[in-house]
Formats: C-alpha cells, structure tokens, sequence
C-alpha cells in the first residue's frame, strides 16, 4: 500500500505544486517522489500485500515491474534537463503527467482484475498521449494523434475482449477458465489488446512513428516503463489463461514475427531514433520468449529491468543530440571526441543491446532463453537466438557511426543539469549487473508465482 | 440475450470498419466511441444474462474512462488542426523511415 500512495501522492502534490512552484522544483520533487518509491519497495521486497478485496495485489511480480518503472522514469526524468532548456519547454506539466503515467503502470502491473487493469492502462496511456506532444512541434502532434488513435482502438479490443471474458467466466478476476467460441475470442481479443501496448508485432506498427515524433526523453519512457507495464499485464493474462492450444500457436507467433520483423526492418532505418524502436520492438520478442518456460516470472522481470537499463541508457544520449528533429546516424560521428562521457554511454548500452557479455543485456538474454528451453521449446530458442545474431549487425553499425566516422561539426557537446548524472548512473549500472549478474537476478528470483 | 450479443459484435465490427476506412481524426475517433459502447452493450448484457450485477458497475466505469479519453484526444485533434488546416489522417505522413 505504501508504494501505491507515495506514487498517487507525488503525482497530486507535483500537480499542485505546479500552479506556484517553478519546473526546476517539480522535477525535483518529482525525483524525490521516485526515490521515496525505491525506499518503500527496498523495505517491502517479496512480501505480497493484498488489498481492496484482491483487487489490488502487490506480490514480488508486480514490485520488480514497479521497480524497472521507477528506474525507467528516473533515466527520463534525469536525462532531459539539456534537452529542454536548448529547445525552450521547461513547462511544469511534462513532470506530473509522467508521475501519473508511473502511477497507472503500477496500478496496472498490480492487480489480477481487467477492470482495474484497463483503468490501470488509461492512467497509464492518457498522460503519454499528452507527453508525446509536449513539444509543440509538427512532429510532435503527429505522434501524438497516431499513438492516440491507435492507443484509443486497442484499448477497445481490450475492454471487448474483458466484456467477452466476463461472459465466458462470470466475472473479471484472472486465473478462471471458461470454454468455447466466446472464451477463445475473450483471450484472443484480450492478448491482441495487451500485444499492441507491448509492440509485438503485427500490432506494432505505431511504434517507429510515435517514438521517432515524440520528445527524446518521452520515448525513453515509453521504451522503458511503458513496455514494462504492458508486459506486467500481458504477462498475468497468458499465465491465466494457459498456453495449451490456439493460445500457443498464437504467441509463438507472434514472438517469431516480432523478433524477425524488428530485427530486420531495423536494418535499414537512417535514423537512429527510428533504429533504436524498431529494436525495442525486437526486444518485445525476446521478452516474451520467456513466456514459453515454467516459471516466467523471474527471467521476465530480469530482462525488462536489463533492457530498461541499457535502452534508457541509449535513448539518453541520443537526447543529448537531438535538436528536435530526431538523430540522423550521421550527426552521431566523433562523437566519443565531442563528449566521452556520451561516447562511453553509446558503446556500453549497444553492447547491452546487441547482448554482449559481460554486460547486463547479455545476462538478460541468457535467462529468458534458458526459461524457454526448460520448458522444451528449442525450435524458439534457436530461431530468436538467430534473429539475436542478425541484430548484431545494425547495433554495430550505429557504434561504428559514433567511434569510426569523422565528425562534420567537431564541437563538444554541451551537457549541463542532471544528463551527466543520469547517463553516469545507467552506465555503471550496465556494467555492474553485468559483472555481478546474480546482484541483479536476486531481485527476481522471489517472483515465483504471476497468478496465484 | 443472444440479439444483443448480436447487436454489440455488429456494433464493434461497423465501428473497426470506420477506423479502418475513415480518413478523419474525428470520424475515426467516433468510430472508436462505437467500438467502446459495443463493449459496453455486451457487458450490460452477459450482466443481464448471469444475474451478476458487476458488469453493469464495469460499463459505468467504462463511460468515466471513455469520458477521459475524449477529453485528452479532441484537444490533440484541435492542436493538429491549427497546426496545420486539416484533419486528414492522409496529411500526417511527415514520420516515415
């Protein structure tokens, strides 16, 4: 319960705070407020809290969710202050409307009822819809209107699909098996909705436009925290409902497609925004190959924080340069000249990317295939760890565009408030779960059950 | 209960079609209301059907979330619009890779 206040909390008073208080102050409170998340969930670690009748089930799965979130919005929150005082929209509203969209992921990743889970989903959405154009640009608003509309038609997939599975079980609580043609539709519709917010491909083909539109440190957050909370929910809904028959088919598939699709359509981007989207697209896959094993949950949660990590890490940097209309991979060279601390931070997190050892990304990678092996699905495993290797390629072609070209305009990058402090932060935490994998495997390992 | 169910897929299959076919934020927009109140009519109904009071109390909260999207979605079309004269979901093809 603590965790859910001191959110709802710092989401009112940095509301509030806003009508009199300058921005520089909300993002501090804001920050203050994340911190104070960590602290509560460090004190309540594997101890599940029930509350409100069940509907608000706070267990080890739902805290290492909450956890990479707060880890996510922090990276963004930290990573944005250049970045806004060179375009000129420190407006005070950009921190609230992420304290929500924080608060709506953990509501959403922590409860086994679709009711309260799709209302989860809208506190969750409805603020990024308003982030993604919190620019103001052209660009922007065509993220925005593109993630609105499409956000708006899976959220009603979604609500269908729990008004079906109200019908097939009788009510709305996960972990019921119903039977027959409108008990197949409910869990179809119900993953179809969840694969969109996740970006599993076929249900993926907002991401690039949004995450390229949308304000650097806005798609580091949907990246990292927004992905989280989706996988939290879809998660609890496959787990439920059991992977025997069409459901399986049907994941599978959608994990082959997302891994091949994002991989490969990666390749040929110019843009590194545009890239690196296409790569969490792919990510998406790799995540949801450990659905395929016994006991999910750990190695799900293990990746997600890996991926948050390294990926915040790279979007980061990537705000740092971005003068508003997105990163071309040629304004990424020198750039280890231009700053070595953003060079450092580029190499470390595509390194993570592209699942190198000794770095986090690799660890994360080796658990969630060893999840699926032990549940006897070798043919997955070989097949996205193919993909894993044709990934190799564009991830090094983005380095080599920032270590081994000529920079056209040799000037240091300027990095002022709290960027350095954030890129700083992310990298050593690459680096050190990735030398130490088991301090960051710990966390998980409680996580034992998703539905019990 | 069978002809609302009936009713409420109509309802769902008429509002994906204007999403798909509609190339106007605000008549996709509309289109998507459709689909969201065809959810709301299955869940009156299986409600109705079972005795079990708590779909309706969901469609309720269905209306609140509806409401809420509204609100945030007609102020990005209206941004959009004077940004640039149009709605046109056709215009908005400057992301593209």
């Amino acid at each position: 319960m603590t965790t859910l206040w001191i959110l709802f909390l710092t989401a009112l008073v940095t509301t509030f705070s806003g009508f009199f208080a300058p921005p520089r102050t909300i993002k501090a409170l804001t920050l203050v407020g994340m911190a104070a998340t960590l602290v509560s969930l460090a004190f309540g670690w594997g101890e599940t809290v029930v509350a409100y009748g069940g509907m608000y089930t706070f267990d080890a799965f739902a805290q290492g969710i909450t956890l990479v979130m707060v880890v996510g919005a922090m990276i963004a929150l930290l990573a944005d202050c250049d970045y806004h005082k060179r375009l000129g929209w420190p407006a005070f509203e950009y921190y609230p409307l992420v304290a929500f969209a924080v608060l709506g992921g953990h509501v959403m990743a922590s409860t086994p009822h679709l009711g309260v889970m799709i209302v989860g989903l809208e506190i969750l959405s409805i603020p990024l819809y308003a982030l993604a154009a919190s620019r103001r640009s052209e660009r922007g608003f065509e993220a925005s209107l593109k993630y609105f509309l499409l956000g708006a038609v899976a959220a009603a997939f979604f609500l269908y699909g729990i008004a079906l599975y109200f019908g097939a079980t009788g009510g709305f609580v996960l972990g019921a098996q119903g039977s027959g043609l409108v008990w197949a539709a409910a869990v179809m519709m119900l993953m179809a909705g969840l694969a969109f917010k996740a970006a599993l491909v076929p249900f993926h083909w907002w991401t690039p436009d949004v995450y390229q539109g949308s304000p650097s440190p806005v798609t580091l957050f949907m990246a990292t925290a927004v992905k989280a909370a989706a996988f939290a929910a879809f998660a609890r809904v496959v787990v439920s409902v059991g992977l025997g028959g069409p459901a399986f088919y049907a994941l599978a598939a959608l994990v082959l497609l997302t891994v091949f699709w994002g991989n490969l359509v990666a390749m040929v981007q110019g843009e590194a925004k545009r890239m690196l989207a296409y790569s969490s697209v792919a990510h998406a896959g790799y995540i949801a190959v450990a659905l395929f094993g016994p006991n999910p949950a750990p190695a799900l949660g293990y990746y997600l924080l890996a991926y948050a990590l390294s990926t915040g890490l790279a979007f980061a940097v990537l705000a740092q340069l971005d003068e508003g209309e997105g990163v071309p991979l040629r304004s990424l060279a020198g750039l280890w000249g231009r700053s070595p601390l953003l060079g450092l931070g580029w190499t470390v997190a595509l390194l993570s990317l592209a699942g190198l050892p000794p770095l986090v990304g690799f660890w994360g990678k080796y658990m969630v295939f060893l999840e699926a092996a032990r549940g006897g699905q070798y043919l997955i495993v070989a097949l996205a760890l193919f993909a894993a290797a044709i990934a190799a390629y564009y991830y090094l072609r983005l380095l080599g565009a920032a270590l081994f070209s000529k920079a056209e305009k040799a000037e240091p990058v300027a990095l002022s408030g709290s960027a350095p402090v954030g890129i700083a932060l992310a990298t050593v935490l690459v680096v050190l779960l990735g030398v130490l994998p088991g301090l960051g495997y710990g966390l998980f390992t409680a996580a034992s059950a998703i539905i019990r | 209960m069978s002809y609302y169910l009936l009713l409420s897929a109509l309802l769902f299959a008429i509002g994906l079609y204007g999403v798909l076919s509609r190339r106007t934020a605000i008549l996709i927009f509309m289109s998507i209301e459709l689909m969201l109140n065809a959810a709301n009519l299955a869940l009156v109904a299986f409600a109705r059907g079972s005795g079990n009071l708590e779909g309706q109390a969901m469609a309720l909260v269905v209306i609140a979330l509806a409401a809420a999207e509204v609100a945030v979605g007609l102020g990005i079309i209206v941004a959009v619009f004077r940004a640039r004269s149009s709605t046109s979901v056709d215009d908005l093809a400057e992301l593209r890779g």
